[in-house]
């Protein structure tokens, strides 16, 4: 029987995929790159993450059992299938081995300054691996499970970072010229674009009565606390953002207030956790479906040896710190992840406009319908 | 043997996370048993002092021992290293000690002025990037040797239950109208204006008024003590003055006088139990009396407008103030609780106001020095006229002399 999620677990992943890469070194380069002006960029790049959850509903909405790859298949062919799903496992690649960096960087900045990329390799790696060897079911179930304490322990972060603040002015956003915008947003592209996953694994999400609103409820309240996080980061930062490359930390750490109240950060630490295993989790699934794709057969040993034997390489030998991974993406890797966001959405828009033929069945009009 | 390999993996599948338990065990447990504790490889620092001393970095740290002690305080212990570069002097001291630094502790660090007059923000830029120390630790600079003060502040914590870092705490949270955090000092640097302030700590041997970081002594104490005593005397009274030295590009250019920071409380809205004091009052049963108001709510809302491309800033004050004190030379029985705001105590509040912002922008304008944050009210206000503004300026530093500002009061009781 086919592997199935409900939108409530679709939801829970939207919302993780949104935090994971967000917390810790974008806030930093969203100032580095774009001074004042970085609020501006973050909305600008949500509301085009939001338009492309958008597109993949609908396109869910109009073929409710297909996903990314059969729906290219269909259109365009399986050598253009397959070779958009390399495309999709070598971003999914790139992103899994940031996360790893940026736990990493996260673990010595908060935890253990001593902590080797080794030690966090052993313990990040194989539980991504038994979430991914248990299936995408019992990953989701564990996904929502851990997204209540996710979500409290943000909002504590949120309140710790925030309590002697106030509400003050927060100076003007839009000082820079649209042109820096549109360009940090082009730099910066990498750090969004978390929901390519739902094109991947669409053809897995139950179908729900209110799917859009649900997820997008989800969606939108996680994007609001995120919000708030740049917000008081940019607050207490601003000029120094630099010097801030572990944001989420540092935002609760900065409360002078109740620094002397003893080691807060400990919230912050749990949520982190939380977020880049499930995270982790996540892109090992939508990694194994792509290896299915690509290779056209199921052995689960062969994708996870393969995989962690890639991303063991990657991380020791290639990008053995954040600097060099964020170096790398940023001077290369950007214009890969915006070929991505072109070509998919590109393909996408055509396929709404332009297909009118009713490809499914009756059942699935009935169905699709109830989205 | 393929066969063999398959079951293998099958068993080995059935008990994966048992397998991966012992093997993490295997690898690590060993290691993990013969490493000393990390009370013994880190030393935990709890303040920081840096001083200059003969054309050299003197930098010394206040650490934490975790050797017990019979009364309550803390058992610190001063170590200093002495080297041309920080991350030398930092070594140094690593090497007296025999354990590494461990900064995440640090409350507060100590610049003294002989120090200060040179580029601190590139070495304290420095130790955040590289010791991990955290931007939220509170900034002082002392008049006297930094080591001094923390062999005071050593002394006092070890004698009494009062620390200098939750008096400096306290005195940010209650008194002082700017945050002088180590992050707010760098933003200050990293600013448009490169103007930063910190608090300014004296000790004083002669003070009358501080806190005495020398323990009591009782009658029974012997000669010795007492010479010892007198010996330590010197230099023993911390006093914590409502001055702020103000840096810019890093540097130590002046110190603002407690009057001339008066004015700061009316334009920077952080301020919390501060004291307004109106003399000449002849009304409400009162002759020539002077009235003491504590303040208890100040909300300002700057007003930003441009005329003849010159800015004009009106800062709207909503205050609310509790009556404290009455004094008059003429007998008269009234207690503060009876006095109302009228219209012309009202009057009196905003030229007493009003006085005191003038007296520290015209220091400011003197020194070409924007504490305020003026530059960051205009700017966020309207940037391309006041670009316009600044461009239309022979030197864009003294910019603080063309901006107008007006001052607009509207005091009311406070109703606790």
């Amino acid at each position: 029987m086919k592997e199935q999620i409900t939108v409530r677990q679709t939801a829970c992943f939207c919302a993780i995929s949104l935090l994971a890469l967000k917390l810790i070194a974008l806030p930093s380069l969203l100032f580095e790159k774009s001074s004042s002006s970085g609020l501006v960029v973050a909305i600008v790049m949500f509301v085009a993450d939001f338009l492309m959850l958008f597109l993949f509903l609908k396109i869910k909405q109009k073929y409710p059992d297909c996903s990314l790859y059969e729906i290219i298949e269909k259109f365009l062919g399986k050598i253009t299938a397959k070779i958009l799903y390399l495309f999709i496992f070598t971003f999914f690649t790139f992103k899994l081995c940031m996360l790893i960096n940026e736990g990493l960087s996260y673990m010595q900045d908060v935890v253990d300054e001593d902590c080797s990329l080794v030690v966090f390799l052993l313990t990040y790696l194989p539980v991504i691996t038994a979430l991914c060897y248990g299936g995408l079911k019992s990953c989701a179930r564990t996904c929502e499970f851990g997204f209540v304490f996710i979500l409290i322990g943000f909002i504590i972060c949120l309140f710790l970072s925030e309590v002697s603040l106030g509400f003050g002015e927060i100076g003007s956003l839009f000082v820079e010229d649209a042109n820096n915008i549109i360009n940090a947003c082009f730099d910066l592209n990498f750090w969004f674009s978390d929901f390519l996953f739902v094109a991947i694994l669409a053809d897995k999400i139950k179908i729900e009565k209110n799917m859009k609103r649900k997820i997008f409820s989800y969606v939108i309240f996680i994007t609001f606390l995120l919000m708030i996080l740049y917000f008081v980061y940019f607050r207490l930062f601003r000029v120094t953002a630099f010097l801030h490359k572990t944001a989420i930390a540092d935002v609760t750490e900065y409360n002078r207030n109740i620094g002397n109240s003893g080691n807060i950060d400990i919230v912050s630490i749990l949520v982190y956790l939380f977020v880049i295993y499930f995270q982790g989790s996540l892109y090992m699934n939508c990694l194994k479906i792509c290896y299915n794709k690509i290779f056209g057969y199921n052995n689960i040993y062969h994708f996870l040896i393969a995989t962690n034997g890639v991303l063991i390489f990657l991380t020791y030998f290639v990008f053995y710190n954040i600097q060099k991974i964020t170096g790398f993406v940023l001077l290369y890797f950007k214009y890969f992840g915006v070929l991505l966001w072109i070509i998919i959405p590109f393909i996408y828009i055509l396929l709404l406009i332009f297909d009118k033929e009713k490809k499914y069945d009756k059942k699935y009009k009935k169905i699709s319908k109830k989205i | 043997m393929i066969k063999n390999i398959k079951k293998y993996l099958k068993k080995f599948e059935k008990s994966f996370a048992l397998s991966y338990f012992f093997i993490i065990m295997i690898i690590f447990l060993p290691t993990a048993i013969t490493m000393p504790s990390l009370s013994f490889r880190g030393a935990i620092i709890t303040a920081i002092g840096i001083d200059k001393v003969e054309d050299e970095v003197e930098f010394s740290v206040l650490t934490l021992s975790d050797i017990s002690k019979d009364n309550m305080g803390e058992n610190t212990k001063v170590v200093s290293g002495k080297n041309s570069t920080v991350a030398n002097a930092i070594s140094s001291i690593e090497s007296q000690i025999g354990r590494r630094l461990k900064m995440g502790h640090v409350g507060y660090v100590i610049v003294s002025q002989s120090f200060a007059t040179e580029d601190i923000a590139s070495v304290l830029n420095t130790l955040t990037i590289t010791t991990k120390l955290p931007n939220s630790v509170s900034l002082i600079m002392s008049r006297d040797s930094a080591k001094d003060v923390l062999s005071q502040a050593s002394k006092l914590e070890q004698s009494s239950m009062y620390k200098l870092r939750e008096i400096i705490q306290n005195e940010f949270n209650v008194n002082y109208t700017k945050d002088t955090s180590l992050n707010n000092f760098l933003k200050g640097y990293f600013s448009a204006t490169k103007t930063s302030t910190l608090v300014y700590l004296k000790l004083d041997k002669d003070a009358s008024t501080g806190i005495n970081s020398s323990p009591e002594t009782d009658g029974a104490s012997n000669e010795n003590e007492s010479n010892q005593s007198q010996q330590t005397k010197t230099n023993n009274v911390i006093s914590l003055q409502r001055e702020h030295a103000v840096f810019v590009d890093g540097k130590l250019k002046y110190i603002l006088s407690v009057d001339e920071m008066k004015g700061i409380n009316w334009i920077v809205e952080n301020n919390l139990q501060q004291l307004l004091t109106i003399t000449g009052v002849n009304e409400q049963g009162l002759n020539n009396a002077s009235l003491s108001f504590e303040v208890q709510q100040n909300i300002i809302k700057p007003n930003v407008a441009f005329r003849n491309n010159k800015p004009i800033i009106t800062f709207e004050l909503s205050l609310k103030l509790n009556p404290v004190e009455i004094i008059q030379q003429t007998k008269q029985m009234k207690s503060p609780k009876d006095i109302v705001i009228t219209e012309e105590l009202n009057n009196k509040i905003n030229d007493t106001i009003k006085k005191e912002v003038a007296l520290t922008l015209n220091k400011l304008r003197k020194e070409k020095t924007d504490v305020v944050g003026i530059y960051k009210i205009l700017y966020s206000n309207n940037h391309k006229k006041f670009n316009e503004f600044l461009e239309s300026l022979n030197d864009k530093t003294d910019f603080l002399s063309f901006v107008k500002i007006n001052m607009k009061v509207d005091a009311k009781i406070f109703a606790s």
